[in-house]
């Protein structure tokens, strides 16, 4: 059986994947880019043969892929490098390109797909998989798009969520436009890892490792601004649980019903993202603060999360786990398995992933 | 001199640096204190070679406020109970404002449990605070109260005081400590107020009358606390004190005035964060003058005027001021240095005892501070405005 992946060519996410399957046994995954799919249609995908199996993996970060998703999406507005801009018409152009993968698969025999296209794109709108998960999910709302309305909702959602809330944008991934948001009498607050520029016209969001509290209604609006527009959910914000006086949430890669790697994120400020220079904490330190049972409930959750998406073999659940109370769910990320390093069972999470796939193949003939 | 021995305390970190030169090569042990740490050895193509690369790791940790393990600021005197002066290091670097205090006093700092019995001996001291949907400060310290880890403690953490309410100040907390003062015969240090943004904006925090704590802990040695607004020395007096930090984003001027008129005869490091007119900071540079007279502290090491807009205005008088002439360490941090203020503490006298300046987080051109690091005196110039491009924090999200 041929093995391809359809992602970034360029991506080190591909070549490890590809590298995984080699340390597998197996022939290194050819690649199809995003690219191509979006500039020719599902043509591109014609190359993979009969009886392939297909691998959908991130489409990157090149600026040009970003683009060509916003064009693909009927967009005209394209973002500077890091800018938080054309949310929505991303969004159409990962829907574009999956259905394009959807119509090719319906014409070819007997592709073995490791996800299912229509789940990937639930995956990538955050109110989707909301409802979808609703029993697993922190109490959330769809704000509106037009900024007065988004005000007032905000506002009054906050008041009934002791007033701290996620803002974050229904589109996007990555912590890319997540506000923690707190109202106090009349003070507000805005932690996020944004950077504000103002032009002349009109205000720039971009995405910044730095992540800063914005107390002035003026900075707070400028961001509301320019996010409202793209599209906003906003959810009760979890208190969570600490380790080492810090909080933390837990990152399982969930494959074919398996949670067997978690990373704990933890970090001093409410966004606990590993890229924003937190830090892998230790689950040793997790498992001594709170009890063995709490965590195996939070591995469940995950599972319980991942098997609302009956179609595909992997996916990484964000586990909540509150100071107080049942874990909830905060994210699932169709393409949440970038972990290097990240060991379970004697496996990286890519090479149990290849195995899973390989596996579900020869007990399914 | 073949072999140097650093530490280093701060509010995240409490670690040593150890080298070793010899021959072609040099040996480098470093971690956390109290571990054995790791070591990395290098090899260099000369004796001369391997010299000149031991004296700059030593020149570059000396910058950043490493001291001699066996100098008079890391040692404690031969008497246990009294802190080194280098325990009382507070935030050395910008980033650490915002993440709550990992060591003081150079000790571990946990939160309490009441579940978990509390560590025996002197390793770890622990921070009692609300959450925002959780009151456990005054319970939990009415716990610890109750153990024995408190007639032991040298030092006590109180976190955010107010829960969902920013504007609850600690007085609950300080009448506590100060009636339960007989349970607590060891301690020598108290931090009111390991409050971050998340928690609290610090400008948000509400201060109280920090008195009482004066008056019910005579062998008090230092005492930090964090939040401009409400916060008082209504009798600013205390015959060990040795320490006093006042961590704000805008220190109120009748705290400045108070230090001024007070009578802490013991004190050696004195630490304001003065802040901005914009959070209350409303003192300035005349408002100092009490203090820099240098009549005030006899025992003064450590000046810290930091966090404060005024900072070149205060450059300008310093290079001046009878007491920068006794102190060991100026610290201008976290300020809005420019080169006006630079250019004056070229002036800085040299001849005096002062051996270290830190103006991190400054907005210092290169050419200023170029000028100043040929100065005798060790500046810490790190986290300049110039290498503060925003520009370069910018991440494209990844697609997940």
């Amino acid at each position: 059986m041929s093995h391809w992946i359809l992602g970034d060519p360029t991506s080190r996410r591909v070549a490890d994947y590809r590298e995984a399957a080699a340390s597998c046994g197996q022939s290194a995954p050819q690649c199809v880019d995003w690219c191509d799919v979006i500039s020719q249609g599902s043509v591109a995908l014609d190359a993979i043969p009969t009886g392939s199996r297909l691998r959908i993996d991130s489409f990157g970060q090149r600026d040009e892929t970003i683009a060509a998703l916003i064009r693909y999406g009927g967009g005209t507005e394209f973002p500077q490098r890091g800018e938080i801009r054309s949310l929505p018409f991303q969004y159409a152009g990962i829907c574009n390109v999956l259905r394009d993968v959807t119509d090719w698969s319906s014409h070819c025999v007997g592709i073995e797909m490791d996800q299912s296209p229509a789940d990937v794109q639930v995956m990538f709108d955050k109110w989707e998989t909301h409802q979808r998960l609703t029993p697993y999910r922190p109490r959330t709302i769809l704000l509106s798009i037009n900024i007065n309305e988004f005000n007032e909702q905000l506002i009054h959602f906050a008041k009934t969520c002791n007033g701290r809330v996620f803002v974050k944008p229904r589109f996007a991934s990555s912590a890319s436009g997540v506000c923690c948001y707190r109202v106090a009498g009349d003070r507000q607050q805005l932690i996020a890892p944004i950077e504000i520029v103002r032009e002349a016209t009109h205000v720039r969001l971009f995405n910044s490792l730095r992540v800063r509290s914005f107390t002035s209604h003026g900075d707070i609006q400028d961001i509301f601004g320019v996010l409202a527009v793209q599209g906003m959910i906003a959810e009760v914000a979890v208190n969570k649980a600490r380790v080492d006086g810090e909080r933390f949430d837990l990152r399982y890669v969930v494959i074919g019903g398996q949670a067997n790697h978690v990373v704990v994120r933890q970090s001093a400020s409410p966004i606990t993202n590993l890229h924003l220079g937190n830090r892998r904490g230790s689950l040793a330190a997790v498992t001594e603060t709170v009890r063995a049972n709490r965590l195996n409930e939070c591995r469940q959750l995950a599972i319980e999360a991942a098997s609302c998406f009956p179609k595909t073999l992997t996916c990484g659940v964000d586990i909540l786990l509150p100071r107080s109370g049942e874990p909830v769910v905060c994210e699932v990320n169709a393409f949440g398995d970038f972990l290097p390093g990240l060991i379970a069972g004697g496996k990286t999470v890519f090479q149990a992933i290849v195995n899973a796939g390989t596996h579900a193949r020869e007990s399914s003939v | 001199m073949n072999r140097r021995e650093l530490v280093f305390m701060d509010s995240s970190s409490n670690k040593f640096w150890n080298i070793e030169l010899s021959g072609t090569s040099h040996i480098v042990t470093y971690g956390r204190a109290g571990t054995d740490g790791q070591t990395k050895t290098k090899t260099f193509a000369d004796q001369a070679a391997a010299r000149k690369d031991f004296d700059k790791l030593i020149a570059e940790k000396l910058k950043k406020g490493y001291v001699d393990a066996g100098s008079a600021t890391a040692a404690t005197d031969g008497d246990d109970s009294t802190l080194p002066a280098l325990a009382f290091r507070s935030i050395v670097k910008q980033d650490d404002v915002q993440q709550n205090a990992k060591t003081f006093i150079g000790k571990r700092v946990a939160d309490y449990d009441p579940e978990k019995k509390p560590a025996k001996g002197d390793k770890t001291v622990y921070r009692f605070r609300n959450d925002y949907d959780d009151e456990t400060c005054i319970p939990h310290l009415k716990s610890f109260l109750e153990t024995d880890a408190a007639t032991e403690a040298a030092g006590i953490v109180v976190g955010n005081w107010a829960g969902d309410d920013p504007g609850v100040d600690p007085t609950a907390v300080i009448k506590l400590l100060c009636e339960q003062k007989d349970r607590l015969p060891s301690l020598r240090a108290i931090y009111l107020g390991d409050i971050v943004s998340e928690e609290n904006e610090m400008s948000w925090i509400k201060q109280s009358d920090v008195t009482p704590l004066l008056v019910a802990f005579p062998d008090l040695e230092l005492l930090r606390t964090r939040g401009g607004e409400g916060l008082k020395i209504a009798k600013p007096k205390h015959a060990k004190l040795r320490a006093l930090i006042c961590e704000s984003g805008g220190l109120p001027v009748e705290v400045v005035r108070a230090v001024g008129r007070s009578n802490f005869p013991a004190l050696e490091h004195l630490e304001l964060w003065l802040g901005t007119d914009q959070y209350g900071g409303d003192s300035t540079v005349e408002d100092l003058q009490p203090i820099l007279s240098g009549k005030l502290f006899p025992n003064l090491k450590y000046l810290g005027l930091r966090n404060c807009q005024f900072a070149d205005d205060i450059a300008a008088v310093i290079v001046n001021s009878p007491l920068v002439q006794r102190i060991e360490t100026l610290d201008l941090s976290l300020g809005v240095l420019t080169d006006e203020g630079g250019r004056a503490l070229l002036s800085l006298p040299t001849s005096g005892n002062l051996k270290h300046a830190s103006l991190h987080y400054n907005y210092l051109s290169k050419e200023v501070s170029k000028s100043l690091s040929k100065l005798s005196i060790k500046f810490d110039l790190s986290k300049p405005s110039h290498m503060d491009d925003d520009e370069e924090w910018r991440f494209v999200a990844v697609g997940e």
